[in-house]
């Protein structure tokens, strides 16, 4: 056997600490430390969460760098901007701000929010436009071909030429076309073309961007449309556009988000507090009479299809409204009574959920070992009820409150969707994502907007509760 | 387990009994006539109110018309040309379950057939997308999903008609077609359940691959495909069909946003529609027929636990 003599020197006696052989080296946790220690290393939720706090401080910081008006103050959601066209000292008219696209300085150079749109249109409809006076558009017959094209002013009727080519922007854009039944083409200037009743008689308001023939032998031309230029406001900019009525997506959208999360808030606290009192003393009786009605009654209102009663309930809000306003003795706005009318509406059958599994913690808890230990120590009710109950439970609430705000949220945008949610100037991400919805085809910047933060905002809740939910009760980890 | 049954029954007339008085208290409070506003004078409303005993007391109303249900009498329209309310919905079913069905169907393939794909290659890159894909398609609402779907698949690539179009031979329309403009409404309804299906079969089929019994088929010799095909997937899809019923409900109450989406002429459409109108006897019908189906399918899914998994006992008391 070979063996191999080490130099004691080498080593050194560990001195011996008696009695500290199983101290706990490392800090103790409470709760909530282990749990936030958790949801760091998730970084899913962690981003999430920054996410959300990064939403909720635009949601009130955004509208101070929205548009002005003239003097000075900031456009509210509900409001047109009050503006002086500086050319004729007039207030510019409502028809001039609404419907513009987003425009972004600085962005607009690199081709995105440069508040240009793409438009599919006619020749006629370039033109001409629909919006002739009454006796020009008289004219418009095949047998008065030559006074109407005289009227307008153009060279040629939009209907007996086809557009081959173009060159050339604003005044000296040049359009190739070729006369129906001739063979040659022939350049013209786009002036030339162009009629003063068109409402793109203003030539640096648009380019041409393609022709195409539809199935029925019609030329249609996509443009792109300089709405800022159109109608002469080019000295504006509104980041996220403008609506139907001139209102300013920046500033709607930051009050939607405020809304909506208000709505969530709302709505969440209302079926906390009646589900854990509920579950509470359904849990607290539990097993008795008392507990079983209780627990029936939660099992039909459960069965009611929620949203049907919801639909109805929310049609019929007058009598409502007047009634909490009799009982406080209040006067309530229209916006202030639907608002009302949504939560209570939302919260007719949300607390149910929460009861229940308020009750079945209760009654899981209340005959384990660590509720005798305390209750063999002589802790009191309360403090059993408190200290070593409760804690147990929050966990769960938490969780479950945190994924039920982006389902409130949900729930008002489908309400606001079948025109049941809040009325039009109010706003909240339902109602813009209703009226985007409706004018999607025409003006999709309006859908695009309140969808791309109705989604960050679900998203980024969901993601941050799935972590809550891992770090809080780790026993629920999903795989 | 008949008890069960019968217990339950009783409880779905306790509930669809208390849903219709509800509503039709709650119709009560809306202010005014339905014959408000149209262009009637007060003599024709007095007899037209007369005419469906609308001046009758509430209470009277009320016995006439629980009477009429229990007999199954559910009362006409009054704005739609005195149609029979049950005609009226019987004409629509079609057009709800149409695209309802089609739904469930795409979203239980879809869901359980990318669920076990990601439970077999797990932490793999199509495992990490497929869990993206579900945390997205619950998070996003589904009429915002229908939105998208309806710009960039029909408005931009044209691919597919914008609204629903029934089957008509005289306007040249063929089954074709109709499938066609069924699928974004279905697609819509069904990515919800695709979703919470796909991360529910994701954690079955990786609960049951760890089990003893999986690693034993694979000792005695059973290939992978083997052991995933016959011992694997049947348990995993337990548990996962039980969710189903859920998913069915919330088809139901997605196609509520989504036929007026899609100018698909179902219920939800036509009760939105007698909702705005003030059409009384026809809401209430359409609210009552949402609930019967609403308890009758939480009902088979309860009894269906029970058949599918026989660990599940139904008699109760114990939970």
């Amino acid at each position: 056997m070979i063996s191999k003599k080490f130099d004691p020197s080498l080593f050194e006696l560990e001195p011996t600490h008696h009695g500290q052989g199983d101290e706990i080296k490392t800090e103790s946790l409470t709760f909530w430390q282990d749990a936030w220690r958790r949801l760091r290393k998730n970084k899913a939720a962690l981003i999430s969460m920054y996410a959300i706090l990064l939403l909720v401080i635009c949601s009130f910081l955004a509208p101070l760098v929205g548009p002005k008006h003239e003097n000075g103050e900031r456009v509210k959601y509900n409001q047109t901007p009050i503006l002086i066209d500086t050319e004729t000292g007039k207030q510019i008219e409502k028809s001039r701000l609404s419907y513009l696209p987003p425009r972004v300085k600085g962005l607009e150079k690199l081709g995105i929010f440069d508040g240009t749109s793409t438009k599919k249109m006619t020749t006629f409809e370039l033109f001409v436009g629909s919006s002739l006076p009454d006796e020009v558009s008289a004219l418009n017959t095949p047998l008065k071909k030559a006074e109407f094209v005289k009227a307008l002013g153009v060279k040629y009727h939009p209907n007996d030429y086809e557009i081959i080519s173009w060159s050339g922007k604003g005044e000296d854009m040049k359009i190739t076309i070729q006369l129906r039944g001739s063979s040659s083409t022939e350049d013209v200037p786009a002036s030339e073309l162009m009629s003063k009743y068109s409402d793109y008689a203003n030539l640096d308001s648009f380019e041409l961007d393609q022709t195409e023939t539809d199935n029925q032998g019609i030329q249609m031309l996509k443009v792109k449309v300089n709405a800022y230029v159109q109608k002469g406001v080019e000295h504006l900019y509104f980041y996220f556009g403008t609506d139907e009525l001139g209102f300013d997506v920046w500033t709607r959208l930051w009050t939607g988000v405020q809304v909506s999360l208000l709505i969530g808030f709302l709505s969440l606290i209302i079926d906390f507090t009646l589900g854990i009192l509920y579950g509470s003393i359904a849990g607290f009786y539990g097993g008795t009479v008392i507990d079983n009605v209780m627990m029936r009654i939660t099992e039909i209102l459960g069965s009611i299809p929620t949203t049907v009663i919801l639909i109805i309930f929310s049609s019929v809000k007058k009598p409502f409204i007047q009634g909490i306003e009799n009982l406080f003795n209040i006067h309530l706005s229209n916006v202030a009574g639907a608002f009302i009318i949504l939560i209570v509406a939302m919260s007719l059958t949300g607390w149910i959920s929460v009861a229940r599994v308020v009750r079945a913690q209760y009654l899981k808890l209340k005959d384990q070992e660590f509720v005798m230990a305390a209750t063999t120590l002589g802790a009191s009710s309360p403090r059993i009820i408190f200290k070593h109950l409760f804690p147990n439970i929050i966990g769960q609430l938490v969780v479950m409150a945190t994924f039920s705000i982006p389902s409130a949220i949900a729930t008002e945008a489908m309400l606001s969707f079948i025109g049941l949610g809040l009325p039009i100037p109010m706003s909240s991400l339902g109602v813009l994502l209703s009226d985007g919805t409706s004018k999607m085809l025409s003006y999709v910047y309006l859908m695009m907007v309140p969808a791309f933060f109705m989604v960050y905002l679900m998203l980024a809740i969901n993601l941050f509760a799935n972590g809550l939910r891992d770090a809080l009760d780790p026993r629920l980890r999903g795989e | 387990m008949f008890k069960y049954i019968l217990k339950r029954i009783g409880y779905m007339i306790i509930t669809l009994f208390l849903v219709l008085t509800v509503n039709f208290l709650l119709l009560q409070l809306i202010p005014g006539s339905p014959f408000d506003g149209e262009k009637v004078t007060e003599a024709q409303k007095i007899i037209l109110e007369q005419k469906y005993g609308l001046d009758d007391p509430i209470p009277v109303q009320y016995i006439r018309y629980m009477k009429g249900v229990v007999q199954g009498d559910f009362g006409v329209s009054f704005k739609l040309q005195n149609q029979e309310v049950s005609d009226l919905v019987l004409t629509r079913i079609p057009y709800t379950i149409k695209p309802g069905a089609l739904a469930l169907l795409i979203g239980v393939v879809v869901g359980i057939l990318f669920g076990a794909i990601a439970a077999m290659k797990r932490n793999s890159w199509a495992d990490h997308t497929i869990t993206i894909i579900s945390v997205l398609g619950v998070s996003i609402p589904s009429f915002v999903l229908a939105a998208f779907l309806q710009y960039f698949i029909c408005s931009k690539l044209g691919w597919l008609p914008l609204l629903y179009q029934p089957k008509d031979t005289v306007r040249g329309i063929s089954a074709m077609d109709e499938f066609k403009s069924l699928i974004l409404p279905s697609i819509s309804l069904a990515v919800p359940v695709i979703a919470s299906l796909m991360r529910y079969m994701r954690s079955e089929l990786i609960e049951v691959l760890n089990t003893d019994y999986i690693l034993l088929a694979r000792a005695k010799g059973l290939t992978r495909t083997q052991v995933i095909f016959h011992h694997a997937l049947r348990n995993a899809l337990i548990p996962v069909i039980t969710v189903v019923g859920p998913m069915v409900v919330s088809i139901m109450t997605g196609s509520l946003v989504i036929e007026q989406f899609f100018g698909v002429p179902g219920l939800s459409k036509l009760m939105l529609n007698s909702v705005t109108m003030n059409d009384q006897f026809l809401t209430l019908g359409i609210a009552f027929f949402y609930a019967v189906l609403y308890v009758v399918v939480i009902l088979v899914i309860d009894l269906l636990y029970g058949v599918i998994d026989p660990r599940i006992r139904l008699t109760g008391g114990a939970k």
